[in-house]
């Protein structure tokens, strides 16, 4: 099959995952005790059972299931998320937003984490067993021991408590431009970026040893290829396929992670929205903003799984 | 990893869990820790110097001294005590959370890969809308409808494992399903139990068990970041995560308050994790022997 043709039939296979994504989340809403109405208004649903009845109807809870499930989906398919209680504004523009600052916090944490890692990965390799190689083993060990809320309070206490260099939570920066996002993002992101590092960096490394190994690298070697030539030009490029797949894993993780940093640095991302939707009992932002990053997870596998195809043109599915 | 000991053809037997010539130091010392741990979380409340919710008012936010070894936080509790007692919380939600991930992937697994056919599609398909969540997505998901307490965070680790384990078993029982012991007992007119949990089970323990030590350290990360968002352990428990999170506006003023229940947590995945790879290299030895 050629790769337009696996392009394709994988989003066919994205639609329906996202289908099935969002008949989950709305299945296991359906499982809340008493109704969504009557977790919102707490204590209050006893007693006014008139407020109660409002409350129903502004949810559309007296539809059945399917049509409340059906409604929501159409909207969602014209970019209508419905409205948030808590905020008492549309969902689409802060999911917008927040993603917007999600995004800042992940991706330079992501290509720090490949980058470092690849180099990370090749040294201890190559210097296999050394005392370099020992200290990444330890190193990455400690990084997949320890989680992101202990790693961030740690560089909150040095970096802000002692040091005074960087501020604790994103709420205390004031100003705009560069040094702004310079001062809120580096203790975020140096967290991120640390906790995908120990993953990807074990990956590489393993696979790296297995390649260099092989019958065509002894083959550069031999025939009087520069060192860095053989590791990079040769080597790598197959050494680089497990990477891939781990990387588009830890998509998953990592967007934990941000869920968890987010929250330690008070940081108004995705994550944080998540948390505050559970928060607030918000129902429907509940609903709206863990289907988006469900999503977002499904369509980072989707692009990793085809950055694997074309790196590696002997797999097709 | 569960291909290891899954030697194609007909020399599939049990691999034998007898003793190594030569412990792997990472299983002893990873044991050791988990060890130690496991006895903290059962007998804390037993030997601990103070009670945990005992205020010493007048010796609030001291350091480490004699009296107190790990100092006292805001209210003048023992943080010694509660770093001790504070693995209760955290190894029981861990634990159980592993064991019942481990139980529930276990049973479709070997319904998947025994039956196979629409039922193995059916549930695989199922487990893959489950993995097409982020782990603690997911997991904040089941706590947030259900509510955040312990007992609700091990039944969400559980559902974050299960698809996970079930594959792992899955691809196991694909590679048993024709062994001939396994014919053997299907010509004997063996009931179906008796042959997923007497004939095939017994050769699925090495993978399951490194697979469930795998689980287990993510179930430690799980559980103590659910407490420390304030889903998991409820105060007034000494739960590590908990504390980091509650204790944390005291992080410079006094950060022996933090950095002994984050030492705990850190400390015990580091076990857990060379535990796991100490296990590997025991159960898994056949592997590289084979190739």
């Amino acid at each position: 099959m050629n790769l337009t043709g696996y392009i394709l039939r994988r989003l066919g296979l994205l639609l329906v995952t996202l289908l099935a994504i969002s008949l989950l989340i709305s299945g296991i809403l359906q499982m809340l005790p008493g109704d969504a109405a009557e977790q919102i208004l707490g204590a209050w649903a006893e007693r006014s059972g008139q407020t109660l009845g409002a409350m129903r109807e502004r949810l559309g809870l007296s539809r059945p299931w399917h049509e409340q499930y059906l409604g929501w989906l159409a909207g969602v398919v014209r970019g209508d998320f419905g409205k948030s209680l808590a905020l008492d504004a549309p969902i689409g523009p802060i999911l917008a937003q927040r993603l917007g600052y999600s995004l800042r916090l992940a991706i330079p944490a992501l290509l720090l984490a490949v980058g470092l890692s690849l180099v990370l990965g090749v040294i201890a390799a190559t210097r296999r067993n050394g005392v370099v190689d020992h200290a990444i083993t330890v190193f990455t060990l400690a990084g997949v021991s320890i989680p992101a809320f202990v790693l961030g309070s740690l560089l909150i206490l040095v970096f802000a408590g002692w040091l005074r260099w960087l501020p604790s939570s994103s709420a205390l920066v004031e100003g705009h431009g560069i040094p702004f996002w310079a001062k809120v993002l580096t203790l975020p992101v140096a967290t991120l970026t640390v906790e995908s590092l120990a993953y990807i960096t074990r990956t590489t490394r393993s696979s790296m040893i297995e390649v260099l190994k092989t019958p065509y690298v002894r083959t550069a070697v031999l025939k009087g290829m520069p060192r860095r030539a053989v590791l990079f030009k040769h080597a790598l490029r197959n050494g680089l396929l497990p990477t891939v797949t781990v990387i588009a894993f830890n998509f998953g993780w990592m967007l934990g992670g941000v869920v968890i940093v987010e929250q330690v640095f008070n940081y108004p991302g995705l994550g944080s929205l998540v948390l505050f939707a559970i928060e607030q009992r918000d129902l429907p932002l509940l609903q709206a903003s863990m289907f988006f990053v469900a999503s977002a997870y499904c369509v980072a596998n989707l692009l990793a799984d085809v950055l694997y195809a074309v790196l590696n043109p002997r797999i097709r599915y | 990893m569960a291909d290891g000991v899954l030697v194609a053809g007909t020399d599939v037997v049990a691999v034998p869990l007898r003793a190594p010539r030569h412990w792997p130091l990472t299983l002893l010392v990873g044991g050791g820790v988990l060890g130690v741990f496991a006895l903290m979380a059962l007998v804390g409340p037993w030997v601990v110097p103070y009670d945990v919710e005992a205020f010493h008012r007048q010796a609030a936010l001291k350091p480490p001294s004699a009296s107190f070894w790990f100092g006292t936080d805001r209210y003048g509790r023992d943080v010694f005590s509660r770093v001790v007692v504070g693995a209760r919380t955290t190894m029981a939600m861990a634990v159980s959370g592993t064991l019942l991930g481990l139980t529930a992937g276990l049973l479709i697994g070997l319904a998947s890969g025994y039956r196979g056919g629409r039922l193995d599609e059916a549930l695989m398909r199922l487990m893959d809308i489950f993995m097409s969540f982020p782990s603690l997505l997911l997991a904040l998901l089941v706590v947030a409808i259900l509510g955040g307490n312990v007992v609700n965070a091990v039944l969400s680790i559980g559902i974050v494992f299960m698809p996970r384990v079930a594959r792992v078993v899955r691809s196991a029982t694909l590679g048993l399903r024709h062994a001939p012991f396994v014919e053997a007992a299907q010509v004997r007119g063996e009931r179906t139990g008796y042959i997923l949990f007497r004939e095939i089970l017994p050769n699925l323990w090495p993978p399951i068990i490194v697979e469930g030590c795998i689980r287990m350290s993510y179930a430690v990360l799980l559980s103590v970041s659910l407490s420390y968002l304030g889903l998991g352990a409820q105060p007034p428990a000494p739960d590590w995560g908990l504390t980091v999170s509650k204790e944390r506006a005291f992080l410079v003023q006094a950060p022996w308050v933090v950095l002994f229940p984050a030492g705990a947590i850190v400390t015990l995945v580091v076990g857990v994790n060379l535990l796991g790879d100490g296990l590997r290299e025991w159960l898994m030895a056949r592997k590289s022997v084979d190739e």
